[in-house]
Order: C-alpha cells, then structure tokens, then sequence
C-alpha cells in the first residue's frame, strides 16, 4: 500500500489542504495505520509546542526602550547639523560639486588671469555706470563673461537674453544650488525626511 | 475615520512622539520578550532582542500603515532581530536544561491552560514540559527555530513566513516539515533519558 507524501499530514494538520485534498488524505488514513500513527505523532508534537507556557517579563522594556530613544534624540540635537550626520549620497553629491567647481577653476585660470586687466575695467566701469547713471551697464559685464567664456575649450550655448533676464536666470540658479545644498545638510537620520519635527 | 486607542497610540508615535511609544511598547513587550526567549533561550539575551527590535521598529513607524495591527508586526520584527544575532554570533548559543528551568517561573498570566487555576502538580507538570519543548526548540538551528516560531507561535501561514523571513515558499515547507522531525527526534530522545 502506498502512503501518503509526509508533507500532505503537515500541511493537512497545518489546516492548509484545499477541500478535496483533505478529503482523500482523511479517506487514506481511514485504511493505512502507518500513516495515522505518523499523523498521531506529528500531532503530539503540536500539542507540545502548543502547550508551552509564557515567563513573566522581570524589566521594563519600555523604560529603557523610551530612555535610549530620547537619549539619541537629545544627542542628535545636541550635534550640529551637518555633512557629517548626512548619508553618503548627500556626501558624494556635494564632493563632486566641489570637484566640477574646482575643474572650471582650474580650466578657466589661465583666461581669467590674462582677462583679468579686461574684467576689473568692466567691473569699474559697470561699478561707475552704478554711480553715474542709470539703466545699469550690464551689458559690458555680461560680453565680459561671454567672451571669457568662449576662451575655455567648451563652447558654451548662446542664449541672446536681456540683461535683466541673465540677472534673474543667474539669480534662480544660485537659489536653486544654495536650496538643493542647504535641504542636503539637513537631511534627517532619524526617520530619512527633513525637517522631521519631534 | 474612527481609530482605536491603539491606532491612535500609533499615530502619534509615528510623528515622533516617544512616550506615546513607550506606551506601545508596555503594551506589547511581554509577549515580545516570550518570542524572542524562544528564540534566544536566555533571559538577558531575550530582553536585549526585544529592545533591539522595539528600537527598529521605531525608526521604522513612519512607513508603518496604522491601521494593520502593531502585534504581529513587531513580533515579526523580534524574529528577525533574533534570527540575525544568532546567525551572527561566533558561538551559537548552547543553553542547558538548568538555565531554561532557572528562567521559568511559576507564571500563569498568560498561559494556554483551559482552566485558569491548575493545581501545583499541574503547575509542575506544565512548567517540566515546558522546559523540554523549549530546550528542543533551542537545540534547532536559527532558522529552524524560526519558522517553528513563526508557524506554531505566531500562527503565520506558509507564506507569510516566507515573506517574513525572506525565504522562498518551497524552502519554508522544507525548513518547517524538517524542523518538526528534529524537534520530535528530540523529544523522544528527553522521553527515553527519563
């Protein structure tokens, strides 16, 4: 006589047999004493591990549970916020900004010293135009930095913008940095969102 | 919507309010502690497991949806924080008989008695039993004294374990159906040196 996989009485005692399965497991068991031995046994152990008691905690989980967490809590706040309580991400993205900020200075340095003469007479003379008259030449500055550019081995887009349009483009853009950076230094450890109040 | 004291309990913890936790966890931190002595098998290692896992399940509330039940969750978590010490530790843990029958204690509170007063022959009876079953489950390997834990203790289906443990079903049923060899192999074998 064949007897029944061992799985099937686990699964059968563990409730999880779909009806007919069930059903052919208990008409099995009706005709084979093996395999209602091996059941019985299998449910003695059930019975067993059912029939473990539960100790009597002796400490207070939660006293030291709540202590620990406004310990680091406090000890968070105590700190000053910064890179250093960062993840790494935030790390990595401000050290690659300082290594973009440190390529152009390097690539640029050789045309801004030899413009440098060329960029302080736009800046004096945009500086007089301040104290002169008014609307403000900053057309001179802006060629300035144009033709300062075009000396770096980049070319860069031409955008033919109006002044007051380059000042507010470069306005929004160091916002944006300063922004993106300042919500870096802030990101918070403790539940992974900023400005998490407690 | 409505939510009970409970959820609410929840809620607050998950913005951040500590003692609105440390209620949560008076409310569940001796069942906590029982999960984690079944698995860890001394009482110092079973509290420090469930603190970890309190601790974790803290820093983790805020993806935590309020409305499921906190129970379960964090006897899950307690499993898992257990199974990773254990699995990590360089001496696996050997307890003896003596230190299981030191540990318990004539506790009845929350016992799975049909009668709430047994007699002190009972008392005895039950808390010898007890010992043995506990010390055969701490004779399992971590894993298997996991998805013991997870099946029989916190009633979970096959499935679930699987996802608890991150396992794959047909491994579950293996680990369970072996486990459940051993401990009876471990059983018999207290039986006969008795």
């Amino acid at each position: 006589m064949e007897h029944l996989d061992e799985a099937l009485l686990h699964e059968y005692l563990d409730g999880l047999l779909d009806q007919p399965s069930r059903l052919d497991v208990e008409a099995h068991l009706l005709g084979c004493s093996a395999c209602s031995d091996e059941l019985a046994a299998l449910q003695t152990l059930f019975d067993q591990l059912a029939g473990v008691t539960d100790l009597t905690l002796t400490t207070d989980v939660a006293e030291v549970v709540v202590s620990k967490l406004e310990a680091s809590r406090l000890e968070v706040s105590r700190k000053r916020p910064g890179i250093e309580h960062s993840p790494v991400w935030t790390r990595l993205a401000l050290s690659f900004q300082l290594g973009m900020a440190l390529v152009m200075v390097v690539g640029l340095w050789p045309t801004i010293r030899a413009r440098l003469p060329a960029i302080s007479w736009n800046f004096e003379h945009a500086i007089e135009g301040l104290r002169l008259s008014f609307p403000l030449e900053w057309e001179e500055v802006a060629s300035g930095t144009a033709s300062l550019a075009s000396e770096f081995f980049l070319s860069w887009p031409s955008l033919d913008l109006a002044s007051g349009q380059w000042i507010l483009l470069l306005g929004l853009s160091l916002l944006a940095w300063l922004w993106g950076n300042r919500l870096l230094f802030t990101y918070n450890l403790n539940g992974g969102n900023h400005g998490r109040s407690s | 919507m409505v939510l009970t004291d409970e959820q609410e309990l929840l809620l607050r913890a998950s913005r951040g309010d500590i003692t609105a936790y440390g209620e949560l966890v008076g409310r569940h931190q001796s069942r906590v502690f029982n999960v984690a002595f079944r698995m860890m098998g001394r009482r110092r290692d079973a509290e420090d497991a469930a603190q970890d896992a309190f601790l974790r399940a803290f820093r983790a509330l805020d993806r935590f949806d309020v409305t499921r039940p906190f129970g379960p969750w964090i006897k899950r978590i307690t499993v898992n924080v257990c199974l990773n010490s254990l699995e990590s530790s360089s001496t696996k843990l050997q307890t003896s008989v003596s230190d299981i029958d030191r540990d318990d204690g004539p506790s009845f509170g929350m016992d799975r008695w049909s009668h709430p007063d047994p007699t002190p022959e009972q008392a005895l009876l039950a808390k010898e039993r007890s010992g043995s079953v506990r010390f055969a489950i701490l004779r399992l390997p971590p894993l298997y004294r996991a998805v013991i834990e997870l099946r029989h203790f916190q009633e979970m289906r096959y499935d679930e374990i699987a996802s608890s443990i991150d396992r794959p079903l047909s491994s579950v049923k293996s680990d369970l159906f072996r486990a459940r060899r051993l401990l009876r192999a471990y059983m018999n074998e207290e039986r006969s040196l008795t």
